[in-house]
């Protein structure tokens, strides 16, 4: 019988709180981290970019307490996000380091704003040279040079574009079966800047205002930031992590296969019949395309099952966090387990054209939530689910 | 422990001129970035070889960074270079030219990638699993895109991968390569008490 996987603590960092606490009154209130984007610092080439596009760069972004924080690397405000977040998460630091660690960092694009823009990084990119620095790889060196008392026995980081925190749990779950370590911290992060902030413009993917998953009138997504801790171990605790499915599809680049084929397998790797989701946490980007395929996916599900789940989401709150969306929604969810009380989505109408059941739109809702399913789909085809359970012994 | 190691060494030089012969199976295969463009031509090359592993782990020294440079140095930022700004991307045009589907994990270890990633999965590998690492690399205009596939079935392998107390030091992903041509026995990979090699067999 296969080892059973715990979630120890967990904790966060987003643009409208400072900690799972905070993150779950906002989401509860209905608070949004939608902001303006300063572009004074900005390249030349990036802000004539923006000139030409119908609204101007807004996005849900991390207040840094660090001092003077424009002349600080992206690198460091990456990694002091995420010792927030790690220190908020722990249990006490003495217990956590007399044991055998794997860190595993998931994210999108790390603290690839420091290096893009630097004319010698793109002049050595692609040359083969011995000792180039990976973009993505820093971030994780820096938290660990600055934990050095941690005992960590193996490290990765993991870049499954939005299904990033969904992939570090799938090889955080294989490190700890296989006896690789003891815990394994899976952190997340990653920074909205001009290179991501162009990127999506590029594709039309971004909202011109708001956020809508689900609703009728829904125009994108809105980027945000977000910073995650999260500990697992094979100790019993309160939180069962019961099941993870990663899963390329190989349909095109950009959009899932048309019925969801490759998601709603997910869904159904980590859904054993007798535990079946009390709630869902959709990816729910609010594009077109992402938002129809997931209601398609839920209506199936809840037809085959019989089960009407609650469906909510996120990021209308604090946007698409790219690599951390899967932890964020993992750490919402766990609330929702914890209160047994789950926020809902803003909706200014009703929507009209779904065909799942039960989206939770404007009223909080108070019910008995022993399980959570976490849906995710990315670039490349990749789609990914996770079950996380109240353990009951 | 003992494992078995199969590997497939590609170096492939672009040419976007002509067709390749798997065109017909990847769409727009003329906007595939480099990397992309030679982990097709090596699956195609390699499509019996690559099988039907139970997971695909894709490793590259420097992740997507030259394609991050062809986006923010293209005319207007093209949005199709931004697409293939993340690496699971790059799994798509091995998944459509061999019919593989199932889970992907892309990892980024700086020059490391490959032999920690070897080093990790060895120590994870069930009997009825098989573990594909494709690792690339471009040097110069040369785009090396290599298979390392590790299982339990040590009957018909060409390498064996063993724990080995003759360790010195960890090999960067070069270095281990070059070894893997002309050597018949590879101490890579050390971290605490942990040592392994691979050794050629009938070597």
């Amino acid at each position: 019988m296969e080892s059973r996987i715990f979630i120890e603590n967990f904790d966060c960092v987003t643009s409208i709180s400072s900690n799972k606490e905070e993150l779950w009154d906002a989401l509860s209130k209905k608070e949004t981290g939608l902001k303006k984007i300063n572009v004074k610092d900005w390249p030349d080439k990036v802000k004539l970019f923006w000139e030409n596009q119908p609204f101007s760069p807004h996005a849900c972004l991390i207040q840094d307490t660090i001092k003077n924080n424009s002349a600080t690397s992206i690198n460091k405000r990456l990694a002091s996000r995420l010792q927030t977040a790690f220190e908020n998460s722990m249990t006490p630091r003495s217990d956590l380091a007399s044991f055998e660690l794997g860190i595993i960092f998931a994210t999108t694009k790390g603290a690839i704003e420091d290096f893009i823009w630097d004319k010698t990084f793109q002049r050595e990119a692609g040359q083969g040279i011995g000792n180039f620095t990976d973009p993505l790889d820093v971030t994780l060196q820096l938290f660990i040079n600055n934990n050095k008392d941690l005992n960590v026995v193996c490290s990765q980081v993991v870049s499954n574009a939005c299904a990033s925190s969904h992939a570090a749990f799938y090889l955080a779950k294989k490190w700890l079966i296989n006896n690789l370590c003891q815990k394994v911290i899976v952190l997340s992060a990653d920074f909205i800047g001009p290179f991501i902030m162009t990127g999506f413009q590029s594709l039309k993917a971004m909202s011109p205002s708001a956020c809508m998953p689900f609703q009728d009138n829904r125009n994108g997504l809105v980027l945000g930031e977000a910073a995650t801790a999260v500990i697992l171990t094979l100790d019993e605790t309160e939180f069962e992590l019961s099941g993870i499915s990663i899963n390329n599809e190989a349909y095109t680049v950009t959009s899932p296969s048309p019925n969801g084929r490759g998601l709603f397998q997910c869904i159904k790797d980590v859904t054993p019949l007798l535990q079946r989701p009390d709630i869902l946490l959709a990816h729910g980007t609010a594009t077109q395309t992402n938002d129809l395929i997931e209601d398609l996916v839920f209506s199936r599900a809840q037809k085959e099952w019989g089960s009407d789940f609650s469906i909510l989401a996120t990021k209308w709150s604090v946007g698409h966090c790219l690599g951390a969306s899967g932890s964020i929604d993992l750490i919402a969810s766990l609330m929702c387990i914890k209160k047994n009380h789950c926020f809902s989505i803003p909706a200014k109408e009703v929507p009209m054209k779904l065909n799942a059941k039960n989206y939770l739109f404007n009223t909080n809702k108070k019910i008995q939530v022993n399980s959570a399913l976490m849906t995710s789909l990315g670039f490349g085809g990749t789609n990914a689910a996770l079950l996380v359970t109240r353990n009951v012994g | 422990m003992k494992l078995s190691l199969n590997i497939r060494r590609n170096s492939i030089e672009i040419d976007r001129k002509v067709a390749p012969r798997w065109a017909s199976l990847v769409k727009r295969w003329y906007q595939l970035d480099g990397e992309s463009f030679a982990i097709a031509e090596a699956s195609f090359r390699n499509k019996g070889f690559i099988g039907n592993p139970t997971l695909i782990v894709f490793v590259s020294a420097e992740g997507c960074s030259s394609t991050d440079c062809l986006f923010v140095n293209s005319e207007n930022f093209s949005p199709s270079f931004f697409v293939q700004t993340v690496p699971n991307v790059r799994s798509l045009p091995l998944a459509f030219i061999t019919g593989w589907e199932g889970s992907v994990i892309c990892l980024s270890k700086g020059s490391m990638g490959l032999t920690s990633s070897l080093a990790q999965f060895s120590r994870m590998i069930k009997d009825d699993e098989e573990i594909l690492i494709v690792s690339t690399r471009k040097i110069n205009k040369i785009y090396h895109c290599d298979f390392y596939k590790i299982n339990t079935n040590t009957t018909e392998s060409e390498w064996t991968l063993y724990k080995s107390s003759s360790v010195n030091e960890s090999l960067n992903d070069l270095d281990f390569r070059e070894k893997t041509i002309n050597d018949n026995i590879i101490p890579f990979y050390l971290s605490g008490l942990e040592m392994l090699a691979i050794r050629r067999n009938n070597g």
